[in-house]
């Protein structure tokens, strides 16, 4: 008894205020994060359970927001959500965001949250392929559909990008110390956030890509991402450490890192090859079945005339394509099949990566 | 990245003057030009490289993979260590624990110096 209080007394006399209130702060932060997992998988869940009850409403929704801002046809589109929606021009515009802060500010943290961030973009790339919702355009005959995109839209992946960008690079820059973000650079971030998002959200809805409620619950997701990494922050921290700055142990890591993005495509390609190959429409059904129907005359008369004519091949064939006035057609013929789109595009260029950091980070100095 | 620390000795390399930095984000930035023009006549010369093989994946891994090798590795450990604009007295990282947040990692290099 004796022995107890005597150690209480010296625990007590141990025990810093400040780090008391750290610890308590701590808490609460972790049970705030807790609590908000579950809401949130819980508001997802209901979402799922009435979704399909909720499609008719907001199908006329979209319809209207289109007839609102004057959209009878694809063509009264803006060229700008075009361009801002191919996901070539989104690659080269995070690579020019990865490499300025890579540079300017701290080349560690940069390297953390790009690998984090392309990370969630894969797992939310398989997420869209196992939930499979359909686009508006694919259900509706009403809504215009700005490009026949053959990818599902379920969780919207333009506004997931920017909103886990920002939950996570707030959560790995915005310290209160002199490395930290200025007030001033915190609220230009958020305008331009708000501005970004406002933009994506907007131009989904424009472009007949996304329900609200799919660009809604893409915030959602990507809050509920950004929780879920926060309790394996202290494993990515010794990840990057180890990879990097320990540069004893980086010979091994690179090994690893290969042997994960090689792991991480198979999952993919697992979860692709297990999705639908024809997207649920009309009109690309339509299109499958006088592909196969067509007879091939024109093609085996050109074949016989010019052998290596693949470019003029290219040409015949998006002659062929269908037109129609409510979806554009793409500009050349591409293939109809499910678009792979953003984790093949992530998981193909980290492969190439590693296997050329694999030649340089084995090799002795 | 690993190879770029080894090069530096672990240093924290990218903690240089702001005038420094500014020239190696721009330079950084100024690699993607070319991409760009790619990337708008992206469509027209596809089609050609598909006859010698080079498919549209195959052609953006290789880019893609070799533009971040360059960046993340070969301009720093190679281009802008020439031109000494990176930090080479800096404090050392290797450390056995680390927050990689900018919050602990200043007051560690303080100690670390």
């Amino acid at each position: 008894m004796l022995n107890s209080v005597h150690t209480d007394e010296v625990t007590a006399s141990r025990i810093d205020p400040e780090e008391d209130k750290s610890v308590t702060r701590f808490k609460k932060i972790l049970l705030v994060r807790v609590l908000g997992s579950f809401l949130l998988i819980f508001i997802i869940i209901i979402q799922r359970v009435f979704s399909s009850y909720t499609r008719n409403f907001e199908n006329a929704l979209t319809d209207n927001f289109q007839e609102l801002l004057g959209i009878k046809s694809y063509d009264d589109i803006p060229a700008i959500f075009y361009y801002f929606h191919q996901f070539r021009y989104i690659e080269i515009l995070l690579a020019h965001l990865y490499f300025t802060l890579f540079f300017l500010t701290n080349a560690l943290v940069t390297f953390k949250c790009l690998i984090v961030h392309f990370n969630t973009l894969v797992i939310v790339a398989n997420i869209e392929i196992l939930l499979a919702e359909p686009r508006p355009f694919w259900d509706f005959n009403g809504i215009v559909g700005a490009v026949c995109d053959p990818s599902f839209a379920f969780p919207s992946y333009p506004v997931f990008t920017i909103a886990f960008f920002f939950w996570y690079s707030s959560h790995c820059w915005d310290t209160d110390d002199e490395d930290g973000t200025t007030p001033f650079v915190r609220k230009l971030k958020v305008c331009s956030f708000v501005v970004i998002l406002l933009f994506y959200g907007v131009s989904c809805l424009a472009m007949g890509l996304n329900y609200p409620s799919q660009i809604v619950l893409a915030l959602l997701y990507s809050l509920m991402c950004f929780y879920i990494i926060n309790f394996f922050d202290k494993m990515i921290n010794n990840l990057i450490m180890r990879s990097s700055i320990q540069v004893d142990s980086a010979k091994r890591y690179t090994i690893y890192w290969l042997v994960y993005l090689l792991l991480l495509a198979v999952l993919s390609l697992i979860v692709y090859s297990s999705s639908d190959p024809y997207v649920n429409i009309v009109w690309l059904k339509n299109f499958v079945k006088s592909r196969n129907l067509m007879p091939n005359l024109t093609m085996i008369l050109f074949l016989l005339v010019r052998m290596p004519g693949q470019p003029d091949r290219q040409r015949i064939r998006s002659e062929r394509v269908l037109s129609s006035s409510r979806y554009n057609n793409y500009q050349s013929a591409q293939s109809l099949t499910y678009s792979t789109g953003a984790w093949s595009s992530f998981l193909r260029t980290a492969i190439i990566f590693a296997m050329a950091g694999n030649y340089s980070g084995l090799k002795p100095n | 990245m690993a190879k770029t620390f080894r090069e530096m000795n672990g240093m924290s390399w990218f903690q240089t003057t702001r005038s420094n930095k500014l020239i190696m984000a721009a330079i950084a930035n100024l690699i993607l030009v070319p991409l760009w023009v790619l990337s708008f006549f992206e469509s027209k010369f596809l089609p050609l490289l598909a006859v010698a093989g080079i498919n549209e994946y195959l052609y953006n891994a290789t880019l893609y993979g070799g533009l971040y090798y360059v960046v993340f590795g070969v301009l720093p450990a190679k281009f802008f260590k020439r031109f000494r604009l990176l930090n080479r007295d800096s404090g050392y990282f290797v450390v056995n624990e680390l927050d990689v947040r900018t919050s602990s990692f200043a007051p560690m290099i303080n100690e670390l110096k």
